[in-house]
Formats: C-alpha cells, sequence, structure tokens
C-alpha cells in the first residue's frame, strides 16, 4: 500500500484546448482563490498527519499553467507548512504541454517535479481530439515542450497518451512516435467514459497485438518501447497475489480538490461536478466523513462475474474511478473494462514470457535485475 | 461485449524464473569482480567432476531456458542447438 496521501489541486477550469474527450468539466475562465488553495492543502496536510503519511501535491486542472502564480504560491505555502508540521511532501502536475517553456521547466526540474504531459503520440493520432478551441491541432506545440523536456535530463516525467474510439486505429503509429521522441515511460490512458463498440474493441485489440510486436522488436534491438499498463501487468504476474492487485485507496488515500473547493475521492471525477453520491466535503466544512466511510465501505468489486475470474488479481477491477466512468457505480466493472484486461494480461504474458526465454537483457534488467 | 470471466491457468515460467535470473546475474556481476560465482538461491553446489557419461542428461544449465524448465518438472532440458554439451 503507498504511504501517501495524493492530494490534487485543480486550479483552474480554463484550458488552452478542447480536447474532445475531456473529463474535467466544461472550460471557462474561472481560477481557484488562494483561500480555497490553503485550505485544501490545510486539509490534505491534517489528513497525513493523522494517517502518519507523507502527502503527493498534484496541479491538474483545465490546464494549470495558465495558473502559474498560484501553482507557485501553492508550492511556497506547501514547502513551509510541511516543514512546519513534519510531513513529507513530493509534487507533480498535469499539462498539456502548451504553455511549458524554459524556466517553467527549470523551475519544476529544480524542485523534482513529475511532469505528465498529455500527448497522444503522432500528429495524426493527437490531433484527432487535442485541438485548440479554432479546431486546430496541438500537436506541433507538445512535441515542441516534449523536445523542451529532454534538455532537462534529471527531470522526472511520464507521458500520458489517451485511446478512445476516435483514435485507435492510430494507436500503433502513435506509440512509434512517441518512441522516436521520447525517452521516457508512457502510459496509455484508455478512455473508459466512452461507448466502445464490438467492432471498434476489435479494432483496438488488433492494434495492442501489433503493439505486442512492436515492443518485441524494441526489446530484442535493445531500445524497449517502455509503456505503464503491460510493465504492470508483467509486474503483477512477478509479485505474489496481494502485492499484484491494485487496490484502489479511493475515499482513503487520494482527496481532489475542486476549483470551488469541493472535495472528490479522485482527480478523474472531479468533472462530474457536484454529484452527492461522489463529493464528500469541501474546503470550508472539512471531509464529510460519514461519506467517506460509505467510499471505503463501498469501494472494490462487486460484480458477481468477477468472483470466478482466474485475473482478478492482476485487473483494474477495483479501480474506483474506472468503474464510475464505465458503470456510473465505484464498484462494478464494465463489459469494456473486462475485455480490455485480458487483453492486456494476455499481450503481457506473451511478451514476457518470449523474452524471458530469450533471456533478453533488458528484459532482465528491467523486471529480475540486480 | 460482455463480462467475461476468464478461467485460462497458463502454465508461465516468466513468473517463475526470478530466482534464477537473479542468480544468473548474481554470477555474472562475480565474474566481473573475479571472484567465484555462488550458487543460486536454495540450490546445493554441485559436485566439481562429474563425468558426462556418468548421466544421461547433464543438469547444469545450459542456458536460462535450460535452467527454468529444469524447474519444472516433466519437462526435458534440451541443449542449445549446435552446440556441445560441456564436459566438466
Amino acid at each position: 500500500m503507498r504511504d501517501t496521501l495524493q492530494l490534487t489541486l485543480c486550479l483552474t477550469h480554463d484550458c488552452t484546448l478542447r480536447c474532445a474527450y475531456c473529463y474535467a468539466g466544461r472550460k471557462y475562465a474561472h481560477a481557484m482563490t488562494r483561500e480555497v488553495a490553503e485550505l485544501g492543502m490545510e486539509t490534505g496536510l491534517v489528513e497525513a498527519l493523522r494517517t502518519g503519511r507523507g502527502v503527493d501535491v498534484s496541479f491538474f486542472g483545465g490546464e494549470p499553467l495558465l495558473e502559474w502564480d498560484l501553482l507557485r504560491h501553492c508550492h511556497a505555502y506547501m514547502e513551509r507548512r510541511a516543514a512546519e508540521l513534519g510531513v513529507a511532501v513530493r509534487y507533480g502536475i498535469t499539462t498539456n504541454g502548451t504553455l511549458l517553456d524554459r524556466e517553467r521547466l527549470a523551475w519544476m526540474a529544480e524542485r523534482d517535479y513529475l511532469v505528465g504531459l498529455s500527448v497522444d503520440g503522432s500528429p495524426e493520432m493527437h490531433n484527432v481530439n487535442r485541438c485548440y478551441a479554432d479546431g486546430q491541432g496541438s500537436h506541433a506545440a507538445v512535441a515542441a515542450a516534449l523536445a523542451l523536456m529532454q534538455e532537462f535530463p534529471t527531470l522526472r516525467s511520464r507521458g500520458i497518451c489517451v485511446v478512445n474510439p476516435a483514435n485507435h486505429h492510430l494507436l500503433c503509429e502513435g506509440v512509434e512516435w512517441l518512441h522516436a521522441h521520447y525517452n521516457g515511460v508512457v502510459g496509455l490512458n484508455f478512455d473508459y467514459w466512452s461507448e466502445w463498440s464490438d467492432a471498434q474493441f476489435d479494432s483496438l485489440s488488433r492494434q495492442l497485438d501489433a503493439l505486442q510486436v512492436m515492443m518485441l522488436e524494441s526489446y530484442r534491438a535493445g531500445n524497449p518501447i517502455r509503456e505503464e499498463n503491460i510493465e504492470g501487468k508483467i509486474w503483477s504476474a512477478l509479485r505474489d497475489a496481494e502485492q499484484a492487485c491494485t487496490h484502489c485507496t479511493i475515499g482513503e488515500q487520494e482527496l481532489a480538490v475542486s476549483v470551488d473547493g469541493h472535495f472528490f475521492p479522485c482527480s478523474r471525477m472531479v468533472g462530474v461536478g457536484d454529484d452527492p453520491q461522489i463529493t464528500f466535503g469541501n474546503v470550508y466544512s472539512g471531509i464529510d466523513r460519514a461519506r467517506q466511510a460509505w467510499f471505503i465501505a463501498t469501494r472494490g468489486n462487486a460484480t458477481p462475474e468477477c468472483r470466478l475470474c482466474e485475473l482478478r488479481h492482476r485487473c483494474l477491477n477495483t479501480c474506483g474511478c474506472t468503474n464510475y466512468a464505465g458503470t456510473g457505480s465505484i464498484n462494478r466493472v464494465s463489459p469494456f473494462l473486462c475485455n480490455l484486461e485480458q487483453k492486456l494480461i494476455e499481450m503481457a504474458d506473451d511478451l514476457a514470457e518470449t523474452l524471458c526465454q530469450e533471456a533478453n537483457p533488458a528484459f532482465i534488467q528491467r523486471f529480475y535485475c540486480c | 461485449m460482455k463480462i467475461n470471466p476468464s478461467t485460462r491457468k497458463k502454465n508461465l515460467l516468466y513468473p517463475m524464473a526470478a530466482a534464477v535470473v537473479l542468480a544468473a546475474c548474481q554470477q555474472q556481476q562475480q565474474q566481473r569482480l573475479g571472484g567465484v560465482p555462488l550458487p543460486p538461491p536454495g540450490v546445493q553446489p554441485e559436485e566439481p567432476v562429474v563425468k558426462p557419461q556418468e548421466k544421461e542428461e547433464s543438469t547444469r544449465p545450459q542456458r536460462l531456458g535450460g535452467r527454468m524448465k529444469q524447474m519444472m518438472p516433466g519437462v526435458r532440458q534440451q541443449p542449445l542447438p549446435g552446440k556441445k554439451r560441456a564436459s566438466r
């Protein structure tokens, strides 16, 4: 179990882009006030102290770099208060890259930020969904940001590539582009909010088959494609069942603060607005403990069919926000999640089995050594 | 699309290879340092001299795959193609 509280601050509703699949809600010029930010951080610190955890602060939006001054204010405030209270803090940000520059990257690198850059692979794949308000694609801007990031070798970063029904057919060329232009790890974020038809899922499966071949060849060439889902599934086979299962800590180890100061149990749920089923208090009234207890008691997987599944310990079936996105319930699995997880586990096992039998040095170095 | 619980039970080798690979890494490190390689955890040191003709199959691993197969009861270990069995 992680020993940190994930505290997400949604600094603004506004964004430089209008991505078709964005789950973070309507875009308009409305930023978090300093008062709300400070109260949110205080709640996070008290909660961390109460449970003996550190805090991972994550800046989110909208596009959080639109509120650069507020972000730096939050950083300074958190540094001061965490030092006073003796709480360990790390920082991260999720950005679309359009407002990244050398000065900001240097500032974040110096403070050991983890920068999550949203980039959907190749220009063709990216520009299907990630456009400016005038409909123009944003790939050129994000490619420039990616190039700038490479100038900071100590900067912790990850690429975030969303795969949805509209762009999934370009998945392989997207990953290929990322592999050529970015040397970090990439996470494929599958869109669980959208409806996937059977035909679209079959088409996605074919892309994943081709991706498996690409990954195999990249390991053989000594320059592996690093993808978080597949690596996670390999790790899930290497660890024992209890460790393998990524238990969702919704309601307990995550606290997302919306622009207006409402508390959500996960940053991915902030966009649903003030759904009373999902919020649990606000910065003024504090955490609603009854609602929090409900999350903790309800989370997990109550889907009867999953009890029979041999792969349940390696599957995302307990992830509250993923379940909520797919079924409207935090403990019910969607058919898309079930089919996708089985596909990813099969891919990971086939890939790892082949590489292990070949005693592939890059694979051994990554997963076993030493 | 439907929820379709998996009933597959695959006999995967790679999760079981961890100890073997770890030992191989340690052996490599020892050799780099010029020391005597240690046997993998839980494995008894082999006898110093065994004549090849005394055994039908060598139990010494020829490669990672060989050692992995050795771990799996009932799986016959194959020597590397075109390579003579190591004599000791």
